[in-house]
């Protein structure tokens, strides 16, 4: 049948000519929207690596003084350093609360970045960039961070004594270029024994955030004595997050704050309200713009849907009508209804297919060009090859779709009807 | 005549109700894209309350300052620069200075009723700039702003949580961000979206940052968190107004020892400053919006095409009428302008259910197309009100749109079919 099927289309390949332009065009465009969208799907919904739910971020209002360019200092006792510990300590004996932890540019979806660079000292000099995360060890369980498959040691113990945490992603990369948990890292690319950067443990790796493959960050402790001495709050910026028991996260936020205000009422600080990490990654991914660049390409290729859907509907509903003698004529030598149906259906699918196959050439030269998004995923063959697969049924779906209704009413058609249609 | 071909318009519809469907469906398909496009426009640029001068308001938003060894620092402004480079100018009719928003606590005095909010520092002039509702009270004046005294007005949402009604809160204290203020004014809500007026609560800037000593090390009164808006008497005088700014800052700096400042192509109109991206290169206007000159082109062609190519198959059944119309004497230009005025009521109809559903689809997707950078952390709602979406010229532009999609996809199909030898037209089955 295929061969019946490709000398009719040859015959009216002047007509079929338009047809078979709209379908390359449609093919090429639908592949580079699908495979956009595929791509940023799987980075998206691939597993974090670490969890926020239950999170929340304390939100510490700060007293300005007259000129708005510091804290309010007057008649406190403390220091802004001392009352940060305190508001640290007291929020722990909230009931309901897990666990508390304070970091500094470390809160997730915060906006508040701080890069670094370590040294692989060999025989070559190589460096790594690095996000900078200083914390209280808390914070490792409260974000369900995982330890390396072979890590023994608590979080605690990891970071004892000045040692740091490397993130999966960041050890992965460091062993590329030469390194090894037994070989030092540096600070400086001078080396020396006060520039040593000694690793105390190594996580399961993580996704920084939903629109990242990886996360290159290194782990640090901040120490009681490192958040007392952090006397100027626009500089430091040290934030407080505490995890909710599941059980008592019902409306916890008013909870907080009715049982807590009073007394986290500490120097120049006041408490404002909890923020959940959930919005806080909402507003984030809106600043970013990310989220924003992804709604519009599933816009454009609703649209473009619509449009294809329609230009398809058209064309073969006006085929199909035009050539309803021929149709009587089938029906009255003894074609079956369905085979009707099935001659027409498989008319369009044969023509998408080979249109298929200049338009899987034109969109491989687009990927090995690059053309296509190439930081969410990597240029693979199954990248391509699942990327044609989607748009080729896509098309196909259109196309049945498309052709369904024109055929069933020529399907109900009496053959001598039709022989009369002239 | 225009009346007959009316009437075998609708008969038209009725005989093919499906090919109908489809081809009001297209149409409304397009021009409900175009007119979110158009609606979006109008949102962003025209004048509603309350930001009701936008078409003569002129915004200097950031400055770069930069150094003689080539290293640059891009800010805000501080209020004591601020006043030395916009208030001498005399051109304008207003200037006002207004800090970004920032979020605090807005409390009653006994504490019993809190309320998080966005807080905004301005002056005087900002209320001229602007025409808020007042449903209470009045604004602050200069000199509450020089005589530093602690005044504020609430919107009104911020007044009924704290103080249960918009008149019960005058006169009365609010601790904002644990200082007392009084209020002295309460005003209708603003949407997060009208950017450049919003707050929840505006306070007076303080005294001392408009006379605190420029200190080139240490930034003081030089960076700070500013934006300056300028109001004109009239749009005509946005060159004359360029000029004063460009000789003021030139004078100021002669002044200084360190750093220069580059206003990189500010001041902005309203609609290029909603296109500035980077604080620290100049804006090139016309590379801004090809993009969105181009999607808008290609949201108009591509419906355009395909409802031709659907026009044109329809056509080819009516060839035979149409030549029978030509047998009769019909000429050419009457057969273009019939076809024309048929598919201008499926055109009409597609444009009614366009329109409609362009404002449900505004108000549905507002978070998607409204939200931005600016608005990523604001303590309300986007919220959209009548004023922003209903302006005279919506319903023009959308009338306007009908004419032309009317005419990219019907107008080939029409002039082929006209052209038509008779006895083609009549053989044609």
């Amino acid at each position: 049948m295929i061969r019946h099927l490709i000398k009719i289309i040859w015959n009216q390949r002047k007509k079929n000519g338009w047809i078979a332009a709209e379908l390359l065009l449609v093919f090429v465009v639908l592949w580079f929207l699908t495979d956009l969208l595929f791509v940023t799907g799987t980075v998206y919904f691939s597993p974090q690596g670490y969890s926020i739910d239950h999170v929340y971020l304390v939100n510490i209002g700060m007293e300005e003084n007259e000129n708005g360019t510091g804290p309010d200092t007057t008649g406190n006792k403390l220091s802004v350093g001392e009352s940060t510990l305190l508001l640290f300590d007291r929020i722990k004996t909230c009931p309901g609360v897990e666990a508390v932890c304070a970091g500094e540019a470390a809160m997730p979806y915060d906006g508040n970045n701080r890069y670094n660079s370590l040294f692989i000292i060999s025989d070559t000099i190589q460096s790594k960039n690095f996000k900078s995360v200083t914390v209280t060890p808390e914070y490792m369980d409260i974000f369900g961070f995982k330890p390396g498959k072979e890590e023994k040691k608590s979080w605690d113990e990891m970071l004892a004594g000045g040692q740091v945490i490397l993130s999966g992603d960041l050890f992965t990369e460091i062993k590329e270029l030469g390194g090894s948990r037994n070989k030092p890292l540096y600070r400086s690319s001078e080396g020396g024994a006060e520039n040593e950067i000694r690793v105390g443990g190594v996580t399961e790796p993580f996704r920084g955030t939903r629109f990242n493959k990886k996360a290159l960050w290194m782990f640090s402790e901040l120490t009681r004595d490192d958040i007392i001495q952090a006397n100027n709050p626009y500089y430091t910026s040290i934030k407080i997050a505490i995890r909710v028991k599941p059980e008592a996260d019902r409306d916890f936020e008013s909870f907080f704050i009715k049982n807590m205000e009073k007394q986290l009422s500490v120097g120049p600080f006041y408490l404002i309200d909890l923020t959940s990490f959930k919005d806080k990654r909402d507003a984030y991914e809106l600043l970013t713009g990310e989220k924003r660049e992804t709604q519009n390409a599933i816009a454009i290729t609703v649209f473009l849907f619509f449009n294809i859907f329609l230009g398809i509907f058209g064309t073969f509903w006006f085929r199909t009508e035009r050539r309803k003698e021929e149709m009587g004529l089938r029906i009255a030598v003894g074609s079956t209804p369905g085979g009707l149906k099935r001659l027409m259906t498989g008319e369009g699918l044969v023509l998408l297919t080979l249109v298929a196959i200049p338009g899987i050439i034109l969109c491989l030269n687009l990927q090995l060009l690059e053309v296509t998004n190439g930081y969410y995923m990597d240029y693979t063959a199954s990248r391509f090859l699942i990327g044609i697969a989607l748009t080729y049924l896509l098309i196909a779906g259109m196309i049945v779709l498309g052709i369904w209704y024109p055929a069933h009413q020529t399907m109900k058609m009496k053959p001598a009807e039709a022989l009369h249609y002239e | 005549m225009y009346k007959q071909y009316f009437k075998q318009a609708v008969q038209l519809l009725k005989e093919k109700p499906f090919f109908s469907v489809i081809s009001v469906l297209g149409t409304a398909l397009a021009i409900t894209l175009i007119m979110v496009v158009v609606l979006v426009y109008q949102v962003q640029n025209s004048n509603y309350e309350p930001e009701v001068n936008r078409g003569r308001m002129l915004f200097v938003n950031t400055l770069l300052l930069e150094r003689s060894n080539g290293s640059s620092y891009s800010c805000l402004w501080a209020p004591r620069l601020a006043k030395e480079c916009f208030f001498p100018l005399k051109t304008p009719e207003a200037v006002t200075l207004i800090s970004t928003y920032k979020q605090i606590l807005a409390t009653n005095t006994d504490q019993t009723k809190r309320f998080k909010c966005d807080q905004v520092q301005t002056d005087e002039a900002f209320w001229k700039a602007f025409r808020f509702r007042f449903l209470a009270g009045k604004p602050f004046t200069q000199s509450d702003v020089t005589g530093n005294i602690k005044q504020a007005v609430l919107a009104e949402t911020t007044a009924r949580t704290l103080f249960s009604s918009a008149k019960e809160a005058i006169g009365q204290t609010v601790v904002l961000a644990r200082k007392p203020y009084t209020v002295c004014g309460v005003v209708r809500d603003v949407s997060p979206i009208a950017q450049n007026a919003y707050a929840q609560v505006w306070i007076p800037c303080p005294a001392s940052a408009l006379t605190e000593v420029i200190n080139e090390e240490t930034m003081q009164g030089l960076s700070g968190a500013y934006h300056v808006m300028i109001l004109a008497r009239s749009s005509s005088d946005f060159p004359t107004i360029r000029t004063e700014i460009n000789r003021q800052i030139q004078r100021e700096n002669a002044g200084l020892r360190t750093w220069k400042i580059n206003l990189l192509g500010q001041p902005d109109t309203q609609f290029t400053q909603r296109l500035r991206i980077w604080s620290n290169i100049a804006l090139d206007v016309t590379k801004a919006i090809r993009p969105y000159l181009i999607a808008l082109l290609i949201i108009l062609l591509v419906p355009a095409i395909n409802l031709s190519g659907l026009t044109s198959s329809g056509m080819q059944a009516r060839m035979s009428e149409l030549g029978i119309r030509k047998a009769f004497g019909a000429t050419r230009g009457m057969l273009f302008r019939q076809v024309i005025t048929e598919n201008l009521v499926l055109t009409l109809l597609g444009g009614i259910t366009g329109l409609g559903l362009s404002y449900l689809a505004i108000y549905y997707l507002k978070n998607w197309l409204f939200n931005s950078y600016d608005l990523a952390y604001t303590n309300s709602a986007l919220s959209l009100e009548s004023g922003m979406l209903i302006q005279p010229l919506t319903f023009f532009y959308a009338l306007l749109l009908c004419l032309l999609l009317n005419l990219l996809s019907a107008g080939i199909p029409a002039w082929w079919a006209s052209r038509q030898s008779i006895v083609n037209s009549l053989n044609e089955k």
